[in-house]
């Protein structure tokens, strides 16, 4: 997920389950299956807000580094 | 149940963080409840309650939490309360604008409770953004009445407390049929796993057969143009400094004014006191204890710190409520990263500069043990309410140099602000030492940015002056009462013609001038220990004893005080120091104990800014010493 550019919407494949906080972020909506956008990013380019269901949370690079995100996998049924 | 009147109902409030709970509480309960918030943020449960058709509700607000499955503490008093306590009627408050995460926390709160009540807040907004939500559709699947309402306009609370009162006379059923995979296991990472799955999967079947969305997808443009601009490259950390010069600025400028006022104020009540107990004939002992010990203490204490207290409190309320403050957090977080700490740390804060007790409870939020440690042993760094004054004093006495008074100002703001970066600094130092020497591995950062929102400026402000103005002036009165009794004594009662007070001044005199001080101040701070917000006083009273007292007249009496007892620039930026650093107060260091359950960390917690605060004057000190 750190890959994604802003403006970017993906679909979130697979959550390493290393991620400490893997649990709030599910909590917060960060589930396989979730569409994420990446909105904008902090003055230092981390860490970076997603906005997912209608909310925007922020999540540092080095976390996103366990989420695998698929970007655009519906993009033709759309 | 029997449906008749005068009944008392339980109540509990639970809901996701910023989705308004607090004020629909605040509007149940009536303006009269203070809850004590200090940042938006429920730490603590407060309590209160209201009457509706002769029955009485007595309701409990619970933490803002995402979830009931995760392992945080505030997640836990909630689910406990919740479990243990069989409330007639819990209130689940949703944000319509993000029903469908919403509903997830629902879910969870119906499969631990029988009765439930689901408050849709915010239901404007999210119409206006084109989400569409049926009540009725959503009550049927969910079991329990929906009520739509929107708290920032007082609609629908009414509405809100009918269903509630039907709901506890169990003239409204709950038919509620919702569990979980093997309850709220919390231990099973896998379990939790397939849980919040489930969960999110019932979630969003709900939300598409009760909403409607019309509109475009995002829906908080607005917040995100701005938040495009507030967290950019260019200006996101210059608007930040720009916010809080501005907010020291308006203080400064606006506490001088009111602080001449109250003072005359005082004057003239003192008169009238000292004709009174002349009337009365009373002992010049009993006259010169109540007069100029307590009297005199108490007008300094409500002269020199209500202003500043009264004009930066509602402003910094404007700033909480408008959303900015997750902002700062997300700006600053790459400096927390690399000093190994969590984000939320600088949200903490943020709290802290209300008060260092509160901002160690807040402390709370962050999960991971280490950090948390981390995060309370520095919070002490940031100037707390009691603290800020004595800033404030000291800068307008010796840096509002400037012929012209808005140059003088600025000038006041500027050095404010500059403390304020140090303080800043300094956590991110010893944060960084401390997150070394801990052991355990750091935790990462998830922080929800909610939409920017139009503060609702009267609300802000009363609730602002009552909850914590009066709140922080009453704990320094209480101070500092007792405290002008005593150091009268101490001034008053004499061995060999020497003043006891002059005894003690002397034995931290040598200490105190070392390290760029005086004895005076060195005494003050450690008197100082219940409230620092008598620290001021007690100096000027002190220098004040050994010659006439005279009553306070505003910040430039203050200076000339301040001069004529030997202070220079030098001990001016000295006493800066020592007021960003030395042992926090009582009240914070017992909060300390009681949130770590460590005696080691509440002596840390006084140890680490002590130790820096005299190795950082006694620096400057001996620098200035080789200039002059």
């Amino acid at each position: 997920m750190s890959d994604l550019s802003i403006n970017k919407s993906a679909v979130i494949t697979e959550i390493d389950s290393d991620l400490c906080i893997a649990e709030r972020l599910a909590d917060m909506g960060f589930i396989e299956g979730a569409r994420i956008t990446a909105a904008f990013s902090g003055p230092f380019g981390d860490p970076v807000a997603y906005r997912v269901n209608n909310t925007v949370i922020a999540i540092r690079k080095s976390d996103c580094l366990l989420i695998i995100v698929e970007e655009n996998p519906y993009e033709d049924n759309r | 149940m029997k449906i008749i009147g005068d009944n008392i109902f339980t109540l509990s409030l639970v809901g996701n963080p910023n989705v308004g709970k607090s004020t629909i509480f605040n509007l149940l309960t009536g303006m009269n409840q203070h809850t004590g918030n200090w940042t938006g943020k429920t730490v603590e449960c407060s309590k209160g309650g209201f009457t509706f058709n002769n029955d009485r509700f007595e309701i409990t607000d619970l933490p803002g939490t995402y979830s009931l499955l995760s392992f945080s503490k505030e997640e836990q008093v909630t689910r406990d309360y919740l479990i243990n306590s069989h409330s007639d009627c819990v209130i689940i408050v949703a944000d319509a604008n993000a029903v469908e995460r919403n509903l997830v926390f629902a879910l969870q709160v119906l499969s631990v409770c029988d009765k439930a009540v689901l408050c849709l807040n915010l239901n404007d907004e999210a119409e206006r953004n084109g989400v569409i939500i049926d009540e009725n559709k959503l009550s049927e699947q969910l079991g329990i009445p929906v009520v739509k309402c929107c708290a920032s306009k007082n609609r629908g609370i009414k509405e809100l407390k009918q269903t509630i009162s039907e709901v506890c006379k169990g003239e409204t059923d709950c038919r509620i049929n919702y569990s979980l995979i093997e309850g709220l296991n919390i231990c099973d990472y896998k379990l939790h796993n397939r849980n919040i799955r489930e969960l999110n999967k019932n979630a969003s079947e709900i939300c598409d057969e009760c909403v409607n969305k019309t509109g475009i997808e995002h829906v908080n443009l607005r917040t995100e143009k701005l938040d495009k601009i507030l967290t950019s490259k260019k200006y996101g950390i210059p608007i930040m400094l720009l916010v809080f010069g501005l907010l020291f600025w308006i203080t400064v400028v606006g506490a001088n004014y009111p602080s001449q006022w109250l003072s005359s104020l005082f004057s003239f009540c003192k008169d009238r006191l000292v004709y009174l107990f002349d009337i009365f004939h009373t002992p010049s002992f009993v006259k010169g204890i109540i007069i100029d010990g307590v009297y005199t203490t108490l007008s300094w204490v409500v002269s020199v710190m209500l202003p500043p207290m009264a004009i930066f409190f509602p402003l910094f309320s404007l700033i909480e409520d408008s959303g900015y403050l997750p902002r700062i957090a997300f700006n600053l977080d790459k400096f927390f990263a690399k000093c190994g700490t969590h984000g939320k740390q600088s949200l903490t804060m943020a709290m802290g500069i209300g008060c260092n007790a509160c901002g160690v409870t807040g402390c709370r939020i962050i999960e991971n043990e280490r950090d948390r440690n981390i995060s309370i042993l520095t919070n002490s760094f940031m100037p707390c309410n009691g603290r800020f004054p004595i800033l404030i004093a000291v800068t307008m006495s010796f840096f509002a140099a400037g012929a012209n008074k808005l140059v003088a100002s600025i000038e006041v703001a500027l050095v404010l602000l500059t403390a304020i970066v140090f303080a800043v600094a300094l956590t991110l130092l010893i944060s960084k030492v401390l997150s070394v020497t801990y052991k355990g591995a750091p935790s990462g950062f998830a922080l929800e940015l909610p939409p920017y929102r139009k503060p609702q400026i009267i609300k802000s402000i009363v609730r602002s002056l009552l909850d914590r103005t009066v709140f922080v002036l009453g704990r320094a009165v209480l101070v500092a009462a007792p405290a002008g009794a005593v150091i009268w004594l101490l001034a008053n009662i004499t061995i060999n013609d020497v003043s006891l007070l002059k005894y003690c001044t002397d034995f931290f005199n040598q200490f105190g001038l070392f390290i760029g001080l005086d004895g005076v101040i060195v005494m003050a701070l450690i008197l100082g220990f219940p409230a620092n917000e008598i620290v001021i006083p007690i100096i000027l009273m002190s220098y004040l004893s050994c010659s006439t007292l005279t009553d306070y007249t505003g910040y430039e009496q203050l200076s000339q005080i301040l001069h004529s007892n030997g202070w220079s620039a030098v001990t001016a930026v000295c006493m800066l120091i020592i007021t960003l650093l030395h042992f926090p107060c009582s009240t914070t260091v017992l909060t300390i104990k009681k949130e770590t359950g460590s005696f080691k960390t509440a002596l840390l917690s006084m140890a680490i800014p002590m130790a820096l605060g005299i190795i950082l004057c006694t620096a400057v000190a001996s620098i200035a010493r080789i200039f002059y």
